[in-house]
């Protein structure tokens, strides 16, 4: 490829004038160089978008039927001769078991499946254990229900939800003691009636974690709640504080070794590994300054940090691009350093600012490291925080943690859930880059 | 010698001095910028500083409203008086004397804001005005200084980023007079315009003679020709001549003034 | 040229080097009009002034190349300083230049009208002197502007007032001849005018080496001249000079 190893010598052509219209030989390299390097570049492309592709799909294949959930749909009789109607929160779930099993065990033997189980306690596999709790909150909120027959939807139990799925058979069944394929034989006549059902399942997005048994009840809205607190307090902290840093070290700070230092040590920042931070928080938040564990706050605290160096680099790359001849026209005309950083530099700065804060925020939404060291996951919430103060100091988990917190657990049910969180995730994270985009392309201003 | 009506235009011998330098250096660094500069310039008059790149013209020009203060390493030595203060004493405050020395820049640089808000901003900000209607008062007289209000006074609310080349440096012009500065300074103001707005610039130019002490920097030796009566040449440093700019252009005294000026290889 | 750098803009160089050699050619043919024309004076050689009056054309036909070319030269080069000075030198010089030839073509005319004539006792060589000397000054000047010598130049300048010497004696030669026989007074009108060509010639040869002056030190000359020999105003002689 090099022109100087071949020169050329015009001279050997016709009266040394080079016709155009024959490609010589360099000519025909080079093109040909330049066409396979364009196809090395759409060959690259091409993995990348089939990759991108399998991702989305698998986890799309994996975590939509996270989103449907099995329910069965049975009259149930409050017996109020078992329920007090005066204090009606004197029965526990323990008396509220048997009546559902009843009911659903009434229906097994309507379809003439009387003979495969002795009785109503082989109705369990099919119910959750959390189904009690539901009716029992319904009856403490109206105790006029009592002594009524009512028609309730029962969340079915996780292995009844897994074959409607797909994820248990007969097969898998056989082997499993908590269902028998007598139970899938059950199943598959209440489905036909139409007492079992599949329908949206929105208590996944709005509800709270469950215990290692109860798959089929737990939901990622109370660790959403917990990611939104702590992105309450990444936002509230490092944009104000990265802001101010990259004004300062961009604008007013001499250019001295000191002020070097700190810009390489913020750039290495950024590249610090995040459960460094995460042990750092643990240190310096938890052990030293005894903040609550597991609380948003501390997370948020944590992530602040993480986030702050995205946000300063970010932040300083935007005012570098605001032309200084606005600055030296501010200055010209007489405004005083501030009055042309805040009159004219940071207004100009301002998409590129908030972009960069957008995804040091939706990067610091995606984060698991740092939260698994300072608590904020595991088996916590089992409540919504009642109001702002709580919201940010009771323990809660994030959603990343929660989605850890489910791929970890046995059950495959879990598992599932754990594909349906990645994709709210994703969604909140698509979301806020769109929403980066749009403020770039809204206010981006030509000078 | 027979007095012509435009030699007696051109001559500026009963004028006062407004600044006045006297030995001034500057260093960049270790880089000694300007060295051993004095010079007298005078009131209501146009100062043309012509020379090569890098030859320090630019860097005196910013000596004058103290625009060098902004770069951390320069440094600057000797005495620089308008109206016989001295500008680098410490009781002057920058922003006081630049509200005293208007600037304007090589790339016209309207503010992205609307045309109003570009020539109210100074006026603003040095509180000129007491209510909106002064406002808008200055507002119009700098435009109409700047030989630009016809052109815009039906779309003040247009972003002053909209207007062609030329008419953005006249609004940055607008904007400089718009504080009612005794002095200008213009950093090569025609270099990325056209001829016929260079033509309209330099026009305004010689119209703004008539108020104020102005001092430009250009490339180009025919803009300096055309619209300056003193003239300056600066070469590596120095100021090597300055005198009247058709003596200049006619019969300069220093040898490298006169490669300059004719394009040789000095 | 030589004693300076190059423009940056080589082209500009070979334009100003071009109308200057020009001007030189302009002065070359101008200095063998003068002595083509003196030497037909003196040899009353018809032919040779019939040359020297078509010769002229030919030098008019320069001083309006040479002007195009100047004028060529201010528009595309925007000449500034020393280079603006030899522009307008060389235009000035160019028209200095045509009157001279035109003085030497009138020279060459009357010529051809006074060999039909008695000549006239000694006057013939003594303005054929007068025509040497002129054209020495020419060559002098040319070669001064060559050179920027402006002590040369200034040396011309002096040099002029011997010419106008050499014509107040002229003068007082030819009245006297007039007054001796009134039948040489046509040939002497003639020669008289001849000689007056002659001292208006080292007039524009004065005014060209006024602009090597101008082109060397950049100010028109101010050394004052005196008028050493005022015969020609003399009231004695009672003779109306409209020029000078």
């Amino acid at each position: 490829m090099s022109d100087a190893a071949n020169p050329a010598s015009p001279a050997a052509s016709n009266n040394g004038a080079r016709s155009i219209h024959t490609v010589d030989a360099r000519t025909k390299k080079r093109n040909a160089s330049e066409k396979r390097f364009k196809y090395y570049g759409i060959a690259a492309i091409a993995t990348g978008v089939f990759f991108l592709v399998v991702l989305l799909g698998s986890i799309l294949w994996n975590g939509v039927s996270a989103f449907q959930q099995t329910y069965l749909e049975v009259p149930v009789y409050l017996d109020p001769e078992r329920l007090d109607r005066e204090n009606p929160s004197s029965a526990t779930t323990f008396t509220y078991n048997p009546l559902i099993a009843e009911a659903v065990w009434e229906r097994a033997q309507e379809l003439g499946f009387g003979d495969e189980f002795e009785d109503e306690g082989g109705m369990s596999p099919l119910i959750s254990a959390s189904a009690a709790a539901i009716i029992r909150d319904r009856v403490i909120a109206n105790p006029d229900l009592i002594g009524e027959t009512i028609d309730v939807r029962i969340l079915a139990g996780s292995r009844v939800d897994g074959y409607l799925k797909g994820r248990v058979d007969r097969d898998s069944a056989s082997r499993d003691r908590n269902i028998d394929v007598a139970h899938l034989e059950l199943v598959d006549a209440m489905q036909e009636n139409g007492s079992i059902r599949k329908v949206f399942n929105w208590d996944f997005i709005t509800g709270t974690d469950a215990s290692e048994s109860r798959a089929e009840q737990a939901g990622i809205g109370v660790a959403m709640l917990g990611s939104f607190f702590m992105m309450l307090v990444v936002l509230g902290l490092s944009l104000p504080i990265g802001v101010a840093t990259s004004i300062y070290l961009e604008e007013f700070a001499p250019k001295n070794k000191f002020t070097d230092l700190i810009e390489v040590n913020i750039s290495n920042l950024a590249a610090v590994p995040s459960i460094v931070f995460g042990i750092l928080g643990l240190a310096v938040f938890i052990q030293f300054m005894h903040l609550p564990q597991s609380a948003p706050l501390v997370g948020g605290l944590v992530l602040t940090l993480m986030t702050l160096p995205t946000i300063i680099i970010s932040t300083r790359a935007s005012l570098q691009s605001v032309p200084p001849s606005i600055r030296a026209a501010a200055l010209g005309v007489g405004a005083s350093k501030m009055q042309s950083v805040f009159h004219h530099v940071l207004p100009l700065a301002l998409p590129g600012i908030l972009t960069g804060t957008i995804i040091g925020l939706a990067q610091a939404l995606g984060e698991t490291a740092p939260l698994l060291l300072i608590g904020m996951v595991g088996y916590i919430a089992t409540n919504y925080p009642d109001g702002i103060a709580s919201g940010f100091l009771d323990p809660n988990s994030a959603m990343p943690a929660q989605i850890y917190e489910w791929a970890k657990r046995a059950d495959p049910a879990y598992y599932e859930r754990a594909w349906g969180g990645i994709i709210i995730l994703l969604v909140f994270l698509f979301a806020m880059n769109a929403i980066a985009i749009l403020l770039r392309r809204r206010f981006e201003r030509r000078w | 010698m027979y007095d012509t009506p435009f030699r007696a235009e051109r001559d500026v011998s009963a004028k006062d001095t407004k600044i006045a330098a006297r030995e001034v250096q500057v260093y960049y660094g270790d880089t000694h910028a300007i060295k051993d500069v004095s010079v007298d310039i005078l009131d209501k008059t146009v100062t043309a500083f012509i020379g090569p790149s890098g030859c320090g013209k630019s860097t005196f020009l910013r000596c004058i409203n103290r625009m060098n203060d902004t770069i951390d390493i320069a440094r600057i030595e000797g005495l620089i008086e308008i109206d016989g203060e001295d500008i680098y004493d410490r009781r002057v405050d920058p922003v006081q004397l630049r509200a005293k020395v208007g600037m304007v820049f090589q790339k016209p640089n309207p503010f992205p804001k609307s045309i109003y808000d570009n020539v109210a901003y100074g006026p603003k900000i040095h509180g000129l005005a007491k209510n909106k209607a002064e406002l808008d008062e200055i507002v119009e007289k700098a435009l109409r200084r700047g030989a630009i209000w016809d052109e815009v006074k039906d779309r003040l609310d247009a972003p002053g980023t909209g207007l062609s080349g030329g008419q953005q440096q006249r609004l940055c012009i607008a904007r400089a007079v718009a504080t009612e500065p005794e002095v200008l300074l213009m950093d090569e103001p025609c270099s990325a315009l056209d001829p016929i707005a260079t033509g309209q610039v330099e026009e305004l130019i010689d119209e703004l003679r008539q108020d104020y002490s102005v001092v430009i920097v250009t490339h180009s030796m025919q803009q300096a020709a055309r619209v300056s009566q003193k003239t300056a040449f600066f070469h590596l440093g120095n100021l090597v001549e300055y005198g009247d700019t058709d003596k200049i252009f006619t019969n300069p005294q220093d040898s490298r003034t006169e490669s300059y000026i004719t394009g040789r290889i000095g | 040229m030589s004693d300076m750098n190059r423009h940056i803009l080589s082209a500009f160089d070979r334009d100003l080097e071009g109308i200057q050699a020009m001007i030189m050619k302009m002065g070359g043919l101008v200095e063998t009009q003068i002595r083509d024309g003196a030497k037909s004076l003196e040899t009353r050689d018809e032919e040779l002034a019939e040359q020297v009056r078509q010769g002229d054309k030919a030098v008019d036909a320069l001083e309006d190349s040479l002007n195009e070319e100047a004028a060529r030269v201010i528009a595309l080069r925007a000449p500034a300083a020393s280079d603006l000075r030899v522009v307008l030198s060389v235009m000035r010089m160019s028209a200095n230049l045509e009157r001279i030839g035109d003085l030497a073509k009138n020279m060459a005319k009357r010529t051809s009208v006074l060999s039909q004539l008695q000549p006239v006792n000694g006057s013939a060589s003594s303005l054929r002197r007068m025509a040497r000397d002129v054209e020495l000054m020419l060559k002098d000047s040319l070669d001064a502007y060559i050179q920027r010598d402006a002590e040369l130049a200034r040396d011309v300048i002096a040099r002029d007032s011997e010419i106008d010497r050499m014509y107040n004696t002229l003068f007082r030669e030819i009245l006297t001849f007039m007054l001796e026989d009134p039948r040489n007074i046509t040939a002497c009108m003639h020669l008289h005018f001849i000689a007056k060509n002659i001292e208006r010639m080292g007039d524009h040869v004065t005014s060209i080496a006024e602009q090597v002056i101008f082109v060397v030190t950049g100010a028109a000359d101010d050394l004052p001249r005196e008028k050493v020999d005022r015969t020609s105003f003399d009231p004695k002689y009672s003779v109306q000079d409209s020029e000078e």
